[in-house]
């Protein structure tokens, strides 16, 4: 009668620790909570964002930066397997709606325009059609599924859209962000005429 | 100390039971096409269901298929929430659309009622159409007892903003999603899907070309 007590309280024990056994996992490290996870990532944007030096090629001008909204990252944006619960699925929407504004924000300590605004849409591609010329510039994450994400920008006065290229072979962080700047700020040379 | 343990199986069998094909559901939502181009025309979309069982009201309109127990015994399986499978391809559709940059409205459908009766409301709904679409669905379901197996046959059907006809395209498929519950092969079939479908050349040029 003990053994089979002990059977079934095992058991029991099983399907608990199953149930409960969710982490969350921010560059490469396990937290218990996504609070600590998120804070782990705020700490090192902060620490990227404190690398990120103003230009000597100032461009000035006002800029718009899209990013995509929750929403939008949940639907194109995250490869799902198996059957991720809801939490985690909004935890990865979060990370990653938290590392497109701090790239928003690393451009703006850049100092390549005197303004960017940074937003969250659901369609950034239809938004920066409509905006367009309300900005001398406008960037934005062209992203239809998670295998196609690619930062775009439209300049004044041909509003023709150019690709923004990230230097993939840099190390994450500081280098690659940075490598999107340079992309950036090379871009700017052919809208000059404004 | 028996009491106990009855209790402790007890329970451990109902979750057991309850874990296999019970209140599952396939979550749709986010399920949006992606387009490989963009169009400054305005659509308006509306997905009509037309699948047999739904309309002889044998199944609901959130029917999405059926898990099949042990002895291949079926148990239903509805969207999730029970929004009816139409509204939610509409959503998707919808949203799969302006994310590529088409402006894109929908209209929601109920299946009693008739193509006509659905070109009159896009009409209506909003005036300054340039396509409207209706998608109609006579088939959609996924079969599981050990693969998946997913029955598609839909047709679009794309007009202008006068309610005149340019342009059809009917898939018919019986598509094995691999084997175990589809939560995500599903709605990512049904992603694929409509991608493949809005993305051949006849409905890309009706959605682009005057």
């Amino acid at each position: 009668m003990t053994k089979l007590f002990r059977i079934s309280s095992l058991l029991m024990c099983i399907l608990f620790l199953v149930s409960c056994g969710a982490h969350y996992t921010y560059n490469n490290v396990k937290y218990g909570s996504k609070e600590e996870a998120l804070a782990a990532q705020s700490q090192n944007q902060q620490e990227i964002q404190k690398q990120i030096i103003p230009t000597k090629n100032k461009y000035g001008g006002n800029s718009l930066f899209l990013i995509p909204s929750l929403n939008s990252i949940k639907a194109t944006g995250i490869k799902k397997t198996g059957k991720p619960s809801e939490d985690l699925i909004d935890y990865v929407a979060q990370i990653s709606m938290r590392d497109y504004k701090n790239t928003g924000e690393c451009l703006d300590k850049r100092h390549i325009f005197n303004k960017v605004n940074i937003q969250d849409v659901d369609y950034p591609i239809q938004y920066a059609q409509e905006q367009k010329s309300k900005y001398d510039v406008v960037i934005y994450l062209k992203m239809l599924d998670p295998s196609q994400a690619q930062w775009m920008m439209i300049c004044k006065p041909k509003y023709v859209e150019r690709p923004i290229y990230m230097d993939m072979s840099t190390a994450l962080g500081v280098p690659r962000i940075i490598s999107l700047l340079d992309n950036i700020e090379e871009n700017l040379k052919f809208c000059s005429e404004r | 100390m028996k009491r106990i343990i009855v209790f402790l199986l007890g329970i451990f069998c109902i979750c057991l039971i309850t874990a296999c094909a019970i209140g599952r559901t396939y979550n749709y939502s986010n399920a949006w096409p992606s387009l490989s181009y963009s169009s400054a025309k305005k659509v308006t979309i509306a997905v009509h269901d037309q699948r047999n069982y739904v309309i002889k009201g044998q199944k609901s309109e959130s029917y999405a298929g059926m898990l099949r127990g042990g002895y291949g015994n079926p148990w239903n399986v509805n969207t999730e929430n029970n929004e009816s499978l139409s509204d939610v391809m509409a959503n998707n559709i919808c949203s799969g659309l302006n994310n590529a940059g088409i402006k894109a409205s929908k209209v929601l459908t109920k299946y009693t009622d008739s193509k006509s009766s659905i070109l009159n409301t896009m009409v209506t709904t909003s005036k300054d159409n340039d396509r409207l679409i209706i998608l109609t669905i006579l088939d959609w379901y996924t079969d599981t007892y050990k693969d998946t197996t997913l029955y598609a046959h839909l047709v679009v059907e794309v007009y202008d903003g006068e309610k005149n006809n340019i342009s059809k395209y009917e898939f018919k498929e019986e598509r094995n999603l691999g084997y175990g519950i589809p939560y995500n092969t599903a709605p990512n079939a049904f992603k694929n899907i409509i991608s493949t479908i809005f993305n051949k050349t006849e409905i890309k040029s009706s959605l682009t070309t005057d």
